[in-house]
């Protein structure tokens, strides 16, 4: 029995460690930091292993958990440190139960997933290694240091010396000489004791690298490459005996490469080029040859790095091909040229390099090098340490046994070709040859190709590759681009699909399973119905104006940007083709019925991923589609999540959105201010002021931006910046703060500072032009002062006594329905400010775009705006309750009472669109009752309005309105 | 030494200076507030930065977020704007809240929580924020409580307040990280005990105002100056000024002894109880202090307890005074001087607190000067009150 002091010894030291128990011993360690981990910090533990957060009681008995765990790893860590064969067999026994064990609590709901999700992967994993280590602790000698790094080099290189390139991996060719070594005598004593040891004969393999013989010569001489030297130093019998196989002890095979005196700078040096570190690829007698491994000499006296460098004669000019590389060897080794043998002590990159022996050149020799083979181990009282050595170790007897054991054996299997080669190498036949090296004196692993662990690295490339293509397709973010300004404004992405994208087949399927939510219950038309414009003729496939597609973590995904409101269409006549104009209000489109539509989705029983992946697959290889049919990966992902997510998504829009009715919006309007109190989320349920949950509001046009800046913005007028009321208005576009597409965003807004224009009524309609000159006078007497000039910046110059263009008229001179004003509180103007918050630094500098919102402001009336284009932004007033000019020139009591709104045919004598009708070209319009809270059309009225003028000045002033 | 512990331990100090730099800055840097709080004295008293450690405050974000997620326990749109804070448009932050970068950005409160206060001049007015004047509309502990509710709530964790964040920024991972596993479950802990918004300094002065030495502190040392150099503000409407100077020796003979300064006055002295016949609950001295009147005008309720809405209610003699009436509201009531006080609620925007007289500590009894004064020279009085 032995004592607790060599217990303790024996605990310290952790000598003769099988493979198994150092798992043992590791899983361990990690055992105990986790315990200490949870000991310590038992709610942060807890929140990551998805435990629901603990009572400060409870957090006690967690900190109790970690107690045991960490008590178990310490258990672990000595019995792997004492080499305990019993303990390793009982852990053995124990952890594979753990994942069993795990699942069934977790499946009772007892444990939660995460966490039962990592103990299993810990413990099984564990399992799995020492498990693995046992097996080769019983196959193989123990080994001392050879490590996993090792053994998975041996495995690798095997397989590529064995079945990729049928001979070494590297050096593949070369030519072997004959030579003696003399010592130089160095003046260090220990030195010339190690160069007295070199003395005698030497067997020298000298070729390139990475070239093969039968490669292309011109290839040859282009890939980078390095040469080498093995040397062979052994003390011969007689003078021409050649050394084939090295005797243990006495021969030293020393390894040598030129291009970098350490292995990692000769690869770096290789894969830039192999300009550096003076290589000479043409050359042999130009290089330094390093070995790249440190040497202890002496009997461990000294630690040295040595190299090799050639004598060079000056007079000898340099090759400059492999040919003639290969021809200056040989004319070299003819006049018995020379090279040193130089050590340099480790530790001091600075200490010379002392010549210690010189090898000279006998002459050439044909031997058969498939059965020369280099063991670059202790030899001669040279003793090369350290990792590479280690790995060295293992690899070279790997590469040995996997190739051809002769120049015969390695043509042969040439012939063979790699399929066999792959196969010989996964079914290793037991070794019978007796020229097979046997495991010299100081153990190393020997490995025969054993199969685990190519399998394993094919496995592992496999993996990162997977794991490479997931991680570059689900990072993708990436717009549609659209060269033409107007087509990016129509098209372009505001960043909106990135939080609230809708999946291209989901947005095509939609319509075509849900008819029955549609205004004209057709399908194949897309969401015509709403009054989307579809450009190209109304396929279902085709996104309409309005709507922009953006490729987001794999998926293409579609929603919509500012041309949904903000274009529309006008028709001289029913029948007539339909003119598309870009930043005008799109006064037929139905936001809030879309709107409905969307929301009226996920309480359908219809929408189930089985459902919609039929509908998609009827729907995926039209000719007419515009993106690819959903890939496996897709088809999966709508399958188990897109759906539910997407339920989940509409249900919250729903719930938020709930005290809104969208009904009665109607085409071309929209209740701006309401939905940012969802965005918000304020309790507009619970104790509701009424006057403002109805805003209603017409869609403005959008031209003409530049001049407006500084004037007061919306029709109430709540923000004087144009940038802010651009951002705030996207929002609506799914673009928040975190998803903003900035760059994209900026071009649109760009574009409408001035390239966006109203096209002229003169290219639809004539225009009496006597008349309007009249109805100019008229303007200027009566409504200059309110709304500005024709023609931008719209401020008069010199400017009017009273210049009120761009600023608030208060509701009580104005006079038209409040509702809209009351909408917009100054609680959320306020609240607004905190909108694109923490965006004024980035790493310390100003971001000029986009910053937080301070511009809005509540205001008691509406704003007056230029009239650019007024003639496409019927209906009129900030409500659009006035059908046409015509009325608005009328006294309240005179307008329409009803009419019907979202048609585009023109009708130029009224100067709006056609609105006394309820259904134009089979599409049924909006029935628009001015009496309904929010529609009063009341206001703007009065003398100094021109309601008061005679018909034929009312003419005229419309005949000159037309002109803007 | 051999060169691979030469480069361990080099790596080991590249690392650990990393760690310790990156804990550094995102933790402790103490970035000071932007220059336009501290160039303006008003915004220095609504926004500045007042508190000692660097612990204090919740962190900026779950701040934002909490009225988002939780707008049940507010009951009311505005998010904090619902309890009676004041905020001024176009400014990121409510008064009473300061918004500091110390390694993280984080909100406290500071005086104007408690010291600033809002007025409308009409119904349809966008109220105006006035600061170092009595907090009226504020509602401390549902405020308090809101966050504790929100605390207790279990979706205060970490999924859900960085899913309602990532709607209003995009966090950089590591700070996500840093939410996730220090800042969310500190936060809970904090707000669980209602120790998060407002540091123990400001709670020791909110309990013990006269004699506790808030103001020695380093930090508070400009806000003192600032504040003796501060004046009333003026009242916004117009003040009949003729009626006004009637109303000035009116003042000066029923009120002037006790709320005048002079030769023989007694403001700022202690009227004995019995004198001024006060509600006693909250006696410590033996009688209250007189104080002066200026910018009375925005300081309603008024007496010690706030239980008189006008100057004119206090006027009239105790029968007469509203025995329940609302407070917070900050519309002006321009006739009586004080705030209108007979709306017990503002649809869609506030439900006021309904204060009863009769409750303990609530008495309005008492200071029944000047009741015996006719309507005309009442009304030149309040017309004189109002230029104070």
């Amino acid at each position: 029995m032995p004592t607790l002091g060599e217990m303790f010894h024996r605990l310290l030291n952790a000598e003769g460690q099988t493979r198994a128990a150092r798992s043992v011993e590791y899983f361990g360690w990690f055992d105990m930091s986790l315990g200490m981990i949870i000991l310590v910090a038992p709610f942060w533990a807890a929140s990551i292993l998805r435990i629901p957060a603990p009572t400060l009681e409870g957090s006690n008995y967690i900190r109790l958990v970690g107690l045991l765990v960490g008590g178990l790893g310490m258990l672990y860590v000595v019995s792997g440190r004492l080499n305990a064969t019993g303990f390793v067999f009982a852990s053995l026994l124990d952890r594979p139960i753990v994942p069993v064990i795990m699942a069934v609590l977790w499946y009772l709901k007892i444990l939660p997933g995460p966490m039962a999700l990592a103990f299993s992967i810990s413990d099984f994993g564990g399992f799995l290694w020492t498990l693995w280590a046992w097996g080769a602790d019983t196959r193989y000698r123990p080994d001392t240091d050879s490590g996993f790094v090792a053994q998975m080099a041996a495995g690798f290189f095997a397989f590529v010396s064995g079945v990729v390139r049928n001979s070494r991996t590297f050096h593949p060719d070369g030519r072997v000489f004959r030579g003696t070594v003399r010592s130089l005598h160095p003046s260090d004593p220990g030195l010339a004791r190690a160069a007295e040891r070199l003395v005698g004969a030497v067997l020298l393999r000298i070729g390139m690298g990475v070239m093969k013989r039968g490669m292309p010569a011109w290839l040859a001489d282009r890939i980078p490459d390095a040469p080498s030297i093995a040397a062979r130093f052994y003390t011969s019998s007689t003078p021409e005996e050649i050394r084939l196989e090295r005797h243990a002890g006495e021969d030293l095979d020393l390894l040598a490469t030129a291009g970098g005196d350490r292995l990692w700078k000769l690869l770096i040096n290789l894969s830039t080029g192999g300009f550096a570190n003076g290589l000479h690829q043409f050359d042999y007698f130009r290089n330094i040859y390093s070995a790249d491994v440190p040497y202890k000499i002496d009997n461990g006296g000294l630690d040295v790095w040595v190299r090799l460098v050639p004598d060079l004669d000056p007079a000898v000019p340099t090759p400059s091909n492999g040919v003639a590389r290969e021809a200056a060897l040989t004319s070299a080794v003819a006049r018995r040229a020379t090279v040193r043998v130089e050590a340099q002590r480790t530790g001091d990159t600075n200490a010379p390099f002392v010549p210690i022996s010189e090898i000279r050149f006998e002459e050439e020799i044909e031997i058969d090098q498939e059965a020369l083979h280099f063991d670059p181990i202790a030899g001669r009282d040279f003793v090369p340490h350290g990792f590479l050595t280690r790995v060295r170790r293992a690899v070279y007897p790997a590469s040995f046994a996997n190739r051809g054991q002769t120049v015969a054996e390695r043509a042969r299997r040439e012939q063979e070709g790699a399929g066999s080669r792959l196969f010989r190498y996964l079914n290793p036949r037991p070794i019978v040859n007796d020229r097979m090296p046997q495991p010299p004196e100081d153990a190393y692993l020997y490995t025969q190709g054993h199969w685990v662990r190519p399998v394993g690295l094919i496995v592992l490339g496999i993996v990162l590759l997977s794991g490479l293509y997931l991680a570059i397709r689900f990072t993708r973010d990436s717009p549609v681009e659209y060269a033409d300004d107007e087509l990016h404004f129509k098209h372009g992405s505001t960043g909106g699909e990135r939080l609230t994208g809708i999946p291209y087949w989901f947005w095509v399927a939609l319509p075509e399973l849900f008819p029955e939510l549609l205004p004209d219950r057709k399908t194949g038309r897309g969401f015509a119905s709403f009054g989307m414009i579809y450009e190209k003729g109304g396929d279902p496939y085709e996104l309409p104006v309005g709507v922009s597609m953006r490729n987001v973590r794999g998926i293409d995904m579609v929603y919509l940007n500012c041309a949904v409101c903000h274009t529309g269409t006008v028709r001289t006549a029913a029948g007539a083709p339909a003119r598309v104009i870009s930043g005008m209000p799109a006064q037929g489109f139905d936001l809030g019925g879309w709107a409905k539509f969307l929301m009226a989705i996920p309480l359908s029983e219809k929408f189930t991923p089985d459902r919609m992946l039929d509908q998609i697959r009827k729907m995926q290889d039209d000719p007419r589609r515009v993106v690819a049919k959903p890939d496996l990966i897709n088809r999966l992902i709508f399958k188990f999540y897109a759906v539910y997510a997407a339920r989940e998504r509409l249900l919250m829009l729903r719930d938020r959105l709930s005290f809104v009715d969208n009904g009665t919006w109607g085409p071309g309007r929209v209740d701006t201010f309401n939905a940012p109190k969802a965005l918000l989320n304020f309790p507009m349920k619970e104790h509701p002021d009424f006057r403002e949950l109805i805003g209603n509001a017409d869609f403005p046009s959008i031209w003409n931006q530049g001049p407006r800046e500084g004037m007061q913005l919306h029709w109430d007028g709540n923000n004087t910046s144009v940038n802010e009321r651009n951002l705030s208005a996207a929002f609506g576009t799914g673009a928040y703060p975190p998803t903003l597409d900035a760059p994209l965003v900026l071009r649109t807004a760009g574009w409408l500072l001035s390239k966006a224009q109203p096209p002229p009524f003169r290219e639809f309609f004539p225009i009496n032009e006597s008349l309007a000159t009249q109805g100019e006078g008229l303007y200027k007497e009566y409504c200059a002062v309110c709304h500005g000039t024709r023609e931008a910046p719209y401020r008069h110059n010199p400017q009017l006594k009273e210049e009120l263009v761009g600023t608030v008229i208060p509701i009580a001179k104005i006079g038209t329905d409040r509702w809209r004003l009351d909408s917009y509180t100054w609680l959320v103007a306020a609240n607004q400010s905190t909108l694109y918050a923490g965006y004024e630094k980035e790493w310390g500098f100003d971001q000029p775009y986009p910053q937080r919102f301070s511009h809005f402001r509540k205001t008691g009336g509406y704003a007056n705006a230029p009239l650019d284009g007024i003639w496409l932004r019927a209906p009129y007033l900030h409500n659009g309750s006035v059908p046409n000019l015509r009325e608005l020139l009328e006294p309240a009591s005179k307008r329409t009472k009803i009419f019907y709104r979202g048609n585009d045919v023109y009708d130029p004598q009224n100067v709006g669109f056609v609105s006394n009708i309820a259904e134009q070209d089979g599409r049924m319009l909006y029935r628009f009752d001015t009496a309904k809270p929010g529609n009063g059309h009341d206001g703007h009225e009065g003398k100094e309005y021109g309601t008061d003028l005679p018909p034929a000045d009312k003419q005229a002033l419309l005949e000159y309105l037309k002109t803007f | 030494m051999k060169t691979k512990t030469r480069i361990a331990i080099v790596l080991l100090i590249v690392t650990a200076a990393a760690v310790g730099i990156t804990t550094w800055y995102k933790l402790y840097r103490d970035v000071p507030q932007p220059s336009w709080i501290a160039s303006d004295r008003r915004d220095a008293f609504l926004n500045g930065w007042i508190a000692s450690n660097g612990n204090s405050g919740i962190p900026y974000w779950i701040w934002l977020a909490l009225p988002r997620m939780f707008p049940e326990y507010i009951h009311y749109p505005g998010g904090y704007a619902a309890f009676g804070i004041s905020w001024e448009q176009g400014k990121e932050m409510p008064a009473g809240f300061a918004k500091k970068t110390i390694g993280y950005t984080r909100v406290s409160g500071n005086c104007a929580l408690c010291h600033a206060a809002s007025y409308r001049k009409g119904a349809d007015d966008v109220p105006e924020v006035v600061a170092a004047v009595p907090g009226h509309a504020l509602d401390i502990e549902p405020l308090l409580v809101f966050f504790q509710q929100c605390a207790q709530d279990e979706r205060f964790n970490a999924s859900e307040i960085l899913a309602e964040v990532s709607m209003a920024t995009k966090l950089s991972i590591l700070d996500k990280l840093i939410y996730r596993f220090i800042l969310i479950p500190q936060t809970r802990r904090a707000l669980l005990d209602k120790r998060a918004l407002i540091d123990a300094e400001l709670l020791s002065h909110s309990r013990n105002p006269h004699t506790d030495p808030l103001f020695t502190q380093e930090s508070m040392k400009g806000l003192a100056t600032s504040m003796k150099e501060r004046r009333a503000p003026k009242y916004p409407l117009p003040i009949n000024t003729g009626l006004a100077a009637t109303g000035k020796p009116i003042f000066d003979n029923f009120c002037g002894s006790c709320h005048s300064d002079g030769a023989g006055k007694r403001l700022g002295t202690v009227i004995p109880i019995a004198e001024i016949g006060t509600d006693k609950d909250m006696l410590k001295q033996g009688g209250y202090t007189a104080p002066s009147l200026d910018g009375i005008w925005v300081r309603g309720p008024y007496l010690h307890n706030g239980s008189v809405p006008t100057v004119g209610d206090l006027l009239n003699p105790q029968t007469q005074r509203p025995a329940v009436f609302f407070p917070g509201n900050d519309l002006l009531d321009v006739v009586k001087v004080g705030f209108v006080s007979n709306v017990p609620e503002e649809p869609g925007r506030r439900r006021f607190f309904q204060f009863d007289t009769a409750k303990a500590g609530n008495g309005n009894a008492g200071h029944t000067f000047g009741t015996n004064l006719s309507p005309i020279d009442k009304s030149a009085l309040l017309e004189y009150l109002k230029t104070l």
